[in-house]
């Protein structure tokens, strides 16, 4: 129901930043807390609606690789 | 499937009273549209030329069967906004565009005429700049201007500038639609959707940054005269797949050869910033407009030949991505995803817009 | 860096080889498996990758009630397209444009035809641009304001940090996911399984979805959208199925936080109240909508057009007659089963909601070969 993709936060100005979506930026608007330049921000319909996290990808990681070694 | 295809034929035969934009998009709308106005209203005599190619048999653009070989022509009207973007402006694309269209039939472009409507009160340096990009063309590619007209609208009565040029060619042999056989392999000579992802982003205000975005319009002249030399008798088919984008062009292959044409999704060349792009908006880059971009359809005992050739020309992003294959299922264009499971790639419908959901 | 390694989640390779024949493996001992998708995104994935052809016979994936547009009701439609034509610039985004009415106005049927008939239309990616155009543009201005959770945060804050023009009125069809997700499963009887909607799911977090895990004692998993996230969340509820277990497994954990966003959350309840609401061909929902509130009712279309939205008990169904898209919404039919489906029903003319949205089931299903079509000619050709 929600189309969205990651880009990269390059510029932070109050509630608005300027996110980078390889080469093509674009305003949007900022519906997440502690947003700052390098973040990488899901964005849809041009409101970035939570920030991608290092700590998690690498617990996904975990999962899937647990999922896969068939171990719960 | 006959069912789906005979579906889509009644679909499209409602009542429309008014003129829209998709009917300018280069899809089905289109196709239907000048079937509807033009193509059912004329007797079959004054749809052909004897020996050479009509509107009988659509393609690029015509062939006029003389003593010796044939003559080629195609015309097209440009309208772009903005006019000026990354990589050229609408002088560059539509000297580019006719002279592209005779390049994919088999041609050599012999001569170019051009049209231009502008508005009222455009800035004297806009036009300046237009024509000259134009005019560069001209001479990189060697094709003289043998004709031209230029009319000036009162404001409002046309949008800033048209521009209409058609271009002659000539061939021993030209390369038709339906010369396209079971087995051949289909090729494509660069990255694809890079003209459609720029303008779309730029309409939409996206800040398209130097090493973003651009726009592949240019003339294939350096491509498809020395590969026309080499390997002229294996290319079953060309296109050069401007509106609706590779999507349409196959579409059209499939149904004119009566086959299933099977792409493969991860052989397919593109751009970073247009699939990122592409995907910010959700839309289907295989619809997206190329305006320096051939597609070819080519025997397959010759295929990655004419690829490596086409690397040695600098096309470095030539690729096989795909082949014609039979089956009892005519007309479809199939893709072999990513992950090994299948869709279909559909002729676009409406004009492309973007989702959010 | 973290977003080219996301990349991988897109392509084969030999997580996805080593998912799908874990599947398959899972799947062996089970009986036949229901798992439903809440998500039209998640449709989407399913289809453009081909994913139902990689699936054992017995798992079977049905498409859920998450489609904004599919179950935006007629009366919105309607007065926005009644409003273009009488002078009232429409913003509209890409997915509604070409969304059919029940009943044409003025011999107009969507907002596409409408910009064509001389109404005022334009297609936004986003609120704000819309806000950003509508400064330029003089007279009367209407946001067709159609989404779920994830969607609204982008109008609340813009109507919170004082943004938005004056004369620029939103006409809310804003919808609530998980009071759709109780209501499809009350009515589609067993499921095995649920893929719960991972944008959805930032905003509101996982709670809604545990609920709705326990109330239905199924295994529930908030899952990404690249097809390996798809084939994760499947593996996951055929895993959870054979063990026993049922409750809430959040897989798309690089975006999703257990407590979802509170920021978004708070702005959102500043600036709309929770309402029940009207479903496309459904009905009313109870407590499945959200409205402007008091405080910004300066900017609400349903007060300044005096636009009436329709009670539950004078409520008729407002999809063409015969249209199976509510049936087809919330997973009870497919595509096939309805008798308009490719025949007088296709995306060049559409007839019900469900086949002009990019994440209808119908238009899915009709433009990528959903319902077997791509397979079966797959098999035909000698590539499957």
């Amino acid at each position: 129901m929600c189309w969205a993709i990651p880009g990269k936060v390059v510029e932070v100005k109050g509630f608005l930043a300027k996110v980078d979506f390889e080469g093509s930026v674009k305003e949007v608007i900022l519906a997440v807390d502690g947003v700052k330049e390098g973040d990488i921000v899901m964005v849809h319909a041009g409101v970035a609606i939570t920030k991608m996290s290092e700590e998690e990808w690498e617990e996904e990681q975990r999962f899937l690789r647990e999922l896969l070694e068939g171990r719960s | 499937m006959g069912r789906r295809t005979e579906v889509f034929k009644r679909a499209i035969g409602g009542e429309i009273v008014k003129v829209l934009l998709s009917h300018g998009g280069g899809g089905r709308e289109t196709s239907e549209l000048l079937n509807r106005l033009i193509f059912s209203r004329l007797p079959i005599d004054l749809k052909r030329t004897e020996g050479g190619i009509g509107i009988d048999r659509p393609d690029d653009g015509a062939a006029l069967k003389m003593e010796e070989g044939y003559v080629i022509i195609s015309i097209d009207s440009y309208t772009v906004k903005p006019l000026f973007f990354p990589g050229g402006d609408i002088g560059k694309l539509a000297a580019c565009g006719s002279i592209n269209d005779v390049l994919m039939m088999g041609g050599r472009p012999i001569g170019i005429v051009d049209a231009v409507v502008v508005e009222e009160g455009l800035d004297m340096s806009i036009l300046e700049k237009v024509m000259s990009s134009f005019l560069k063309v001209v001479n990189d590619e060697n094709v003289p201007l043998i004709g031209g007209d230029l009319k000036v609208m009162p404001k409002g009565d046309v949008d800033s500038i048209i521009v209409t040029t058609a271009c002659l060619g000539i061939t021993k042999t030209p390369i038709v639609d339906d010369g396209i056989k079971i087995g051949d392999k289909i090729i494509v000579s660069g990255t694809i959707g890079d003209h459609g992802a720029t303008i779309m982003a730029l309409q939409r205000g996206i800040d398209v940054k130097e090493t973003g975005l651009k726009s592949d319009v240019k003339a294939l002249t350096d491509l498809m005269e020395p590969l026309l030399k080499e390997y002229g008798k294996y290319i079953h088919a060309a296109r050069d797949p401007t509106r609706g984008g590779i999507a349409m062009a196959l579409n059209d292959w499939s149904k004119v050869s009566g086959s299933v044409i099977v792409i493969y999704e991860e052989k397919l060349p593109i751009r970073e910033e247009v699939k990122a792009y592409s995907d910010m908006l959700g839309v289907d880059v295989l619809q997206l407009a190329n305006e320096g971009l051939a597609l070819l359809a080519v025997d397959s005992a010759v295929a990655d030949d004419v690829v490596e050739f086409m690397h040695s020309l600098g096309y470095e992003k030539a690729n096989v991505i795909g082949e014609v294959r039979e089956g009892r299922l005519k007309g479809f264009v199939l893709l072999k995803t990513s992950i090994g499971g299948f869709r279909i790639v559909e002729a676009p419908i409406g004009s492309i817009v973007p989702r959010i959901c | 860096m973290l977003k080219e390694r996301i990349e991988e989640y897109k392509r084969g390779g030999e997580k996805i080889e080593a998912l799908k024949s874990l599947i398959w493996r899972l799947a062996e001992e089970l009986g036949h498996i229901k798992i439903m998708n809440f998500c039209g995104t998640h449709e989407w994935t399913v289809v453009h990758y081909g994913i139902r052809s990689l699936m054992p016979d017995n798992v079977e994936l049905i498409a859920g009630p998450g489609c904004p547009v599919c179950i935006t009701p007629s009366y919105a439609i309607e007065k926005a397209i009644e409003l273009s034509l009488e002078g009232v610039k429409v913003y509209t985004y890409g997915d509604a444009y070409r969304l059919p009415s029940l009943k044409p106005v003025k011999g107009v049927r969507s907002l596409f035809e409408a910009k064509a008939s001389g109404g005022k239309v334009d297609v936004v990616y986003s609120f704000l641009d819309a806000v950003k155009e509508a400064r330029n543009e003089r007279g009367e201005k209407l946001f067709f304001g159609i989404g779920f959770e994830t969607t609204a945060p982008s109008y609340a804050l813009s109507f919170c940090k004082g943004i938005v023009p004056e004369d620029f009125y939103f006409l809310s069809v804003l919808r609530l996911t998980p009071p759709a997700a109780d209501y499809a499963l009350s009515k589609v009887g067993k499921v095995s399984g649920i893929i719960a909607p991972g944008h959805v799911s930032t905003i509101t977090g996982a709670k809604p979805w545990r609920e709705i895990a326990r109330n239905h004692s199924m295994p529930v998993v908030i899952s990404g959208f690249e097809p390996l996230d798809v084939l994760i969340s499947i593996a996951t509820i055929l895993k959870m199925i054979k063990e026993g277990k049922s409750g809430l497994v959040i897989e798309y954990r690089r975006a999703v936080r257990e407590d979802g966003n509170k920021l978004a959350r708070t702005y959102i309840e500043k600036v709309f109240e929770v309402s029940d609401a009207a479903w496309r061909g459904i009905g009313i929902i109870p407590s499945s909508g959200l409205e402007l509130t008091m405080k910004f009712s300066e900017y609400d279309a349903y007060k300044r057009f005096s636009i009436k939205k329709p009670e539950a008990k004078e409520w008729v169904s407002d999809l063409p007659k015969g249209c199976k898209c509510a049936e087809i919404t919330l997973g009870l039919a497919k595509p096939v089963d309805c008798p308009y489906y490719l025949k007088s029903c296709t995306p060049d003319r559409p007839i019900g909601p469900c086949m002009v949205s990019s994440e209808g089931t119908c238009a899915i299903w009709a433009r990528f070969g959903g319902g077997g079509l791509a397979e079966e000619i797959a098999k035909e050709v000698g590539v499957a």
